[in-house]
């Protein structure tokens, strides 16, 4: 993938660039945007097609979020129909949908993020201005597989031995009892044993300082200028007023000079992850096809 | 100049990103409000947390017990809201407390989402198991004293923790504060809130005495958290 090369900070500010209008904007354009470019992003990238459990769980959700609204919020001009004495208006099914685009496309770019800025990237940004919280994140990550792998040999080790192998219900859940008490105490001592190297190394002596793979080159310069510019525009013709929306009494879009700019630089946004991936996956058929 | 920058940051470009929010959100700022404050809040203490002088020893041993709750988390994945992150928080609350309680809380919360998934939720389950570890390293006094106020304690923390993800859940979904739709968010949630309050009994009742001995024997061994 592409995302390989480029520096982490560029990949959140593009994260942030893109969720934060759909998060927080009612103008259902962004939401539609955000929701096809993360659509098609996955659809370029997925090697499998998506889990019918997944398809299934995100339908439910829309759902839900789309029937939620109008429960509860009687405001708008077109009645449809009334339910309990209250009446049911198209502007608040509307309104719902609008949620639940917002609510989908957030949870698919959040997972198109876990997958382009992975943990280590993660703690590379965090490593400069919060270094101990970053070490603390990143040595439990290494302990979990760790942890997980003795508690193994020590499960092992118990049956080898005779004990907890009956399988009634009380003999493995005692076996589980000791094993984790076991972990317990041999983690914390392997803890101080760490620590103890760490110190040979000269670990929070002055003057160390937080070693990163990821290097700020010019080309990451060039995204973040020009990330950072369409950002400004984008929020500027938000803050101007013309890219407002609003669901009640009737559906109403303001229309501005710079409206149309605002949405055509947020699709280009939103579209740029899908393209690179898409211009990628071209370029690599066509070498393919040569060899 | 770290300080100054730091200093820079909170006064200036924290109300600038809330009023700033506030123009261009108009519709959706509590959603954004809520957001904020809950990244916010978690910034002090991690702050707090990278000037204080910490041995290399408490560190490592914060990391072993943030694995351990995130290993809980994932060995009981298949029972929804039945996780023992809580009563593991409240354990180092008691032992090593409240900002190690809030520490492990949190960050149990931020490493178990490289698992899970991370998502806009993250900074709330963040706030919310690091301030039931905060709190609990407050009142370790008497919490350490009587079982029966730890199990009250505890089962407190999971609806608290179950109420405050509901106010998270109807600002998401509905982006304004709707005090029916939080109503009908709690009764949804009903049931995972019980689940939260009685595991976190269960894993209290079971964890504290032996994993609050290992904790307390490495502390007098090793001269940790003083």
């Amino acid at each position: 993938m592409a995302y390989e090369r480029i520096h982490p900070a560029v990949l959140a500010l593009y994260f942030l660039s893109v969720t934060v209008p759909a998060m927080f904007s009612l103008n259902p354009v962004f939401h539609i945007a955000a929701f096809a470019g993360a659509v098609l992003f996955m659809i370029l990238t997925e090697p499998e097609p998506p889990k019918a459990r997944t398809v299934l769980w995100m339908s439910v959700l829309f759902i839900a979020v789309v029937i939620i609204n109008p429960l509860f919020n009687h405001r708008g001009q077109t009645e449809l129909f009334f339910l309990n004495g209250h009446a049911i208006t198209l502007e608040s099914i509307f309104y719902g949908v609008r949620n639940a685009l917002c609510v989908l496309s957030v949870l698919l770019w959040c997972r198109i993020f876990n997958r382009m800025v992975s943990s280590e990237k993660l703690l590379a940004l965090l490593g400069k201005h919060l270094p101990k919280t970053a070490l603390l994140i990143s040595s439990s990550l290494r302990l979990i597989p760790l942890l997980r792998h003795r508690a193994e040999e020590m499960r092992d080790t118990q049956k080898e031995l005779g004990l907890y192998g009956t399988g009634e219900v009380t003999d493995r859940l005692a076996g589980g009892a000791k094993v984790f008490s076991m972990l317990v105490t041999w983690s914390l001592d392997h803890a101080t044993a760490v620590s103890a190297s760490m110190k040979a190394r000269g670990y929070g002596l002055k003057g160390r300082t937080t070693y990163s793979i990821y290097r700020f080159g010019r080309r990451d310069a060039i995204r973040m200028a020009l990330l950072l510019g369409i950002d400004a525009a984008i929020l500027g013709v938000m803050a101007s007023g013309q890219m407002a929306f609003s669901f009640y009494p009737v559906l109403t879009m303001e229309r501005g000079a710079f409206t149309t700019a605002g949405i055509v630089l947020y699709c280009l946004l939103v579209f740029t992850a899908a393209f690179t991936e898409g211009k990628n996956r071209i370029q690599w058929n066509y070498y393919r096809s040569k060899i | 100049m770290k300080k100054a920058v730091t200093i820079i940051l909170l006064c200036v470009l924290i109300p600038a990103v809330v009023i700033g929010g506030a123009i261009l959100f108009r519709d959706r700022f509590y959603t954004w409000l809520a957001v904020l404050v809950a990244i916010l809040s978690c910034v002090p203490f991690l702050y707090a947390f990278e000037r204080r002088d910490t041995t290399s020893k408490e560190l490592m041993v914060l990391a072993v017990m943030i694995a351990l709750s995130v290993i809980g988390r994932i060995v009981f994945a298949g029972i929804p809201g039945f996780k023992p992150v809580t009563a593991i928080t409240i354990i180092v609350a008691l032992s090593f407390g409240g900002e190690a309680g809030f520490l492990v809380g949190s960050l149990s919360a931020a490493v178990s989402n490289f698992y899970f998934g991370h998502g806009p939720w993250t900074p709330f389950q963040m706030f919310a198991w690091g301030i039931i570890g905060l709190l609990a390293g407050l009142l370790r006094k008497p919490l350490q004293k009587s079982r029966i106020l730890l199990c009250v304690f505890g089962a407190l923390a999971g609806i608290a923790y179950s109420l405050t993800m509901d106010v998270w859940t109807v600002l998401w979904s509905e982006g304004t504060f709707v005090l029916k739709g939080y109503l009908a968010a709690i009764a949804a949630a009903f049931p995972q809130t019980v689940v939260y309050a009685v595991s976190n009994v269960v894993f209290l009742l079971l964890l504290a005495g032996p994993v609050g001995k290992k904790l307390e024997r490495i502390k007098k061994k090793e001269g940790l958290f003083q």
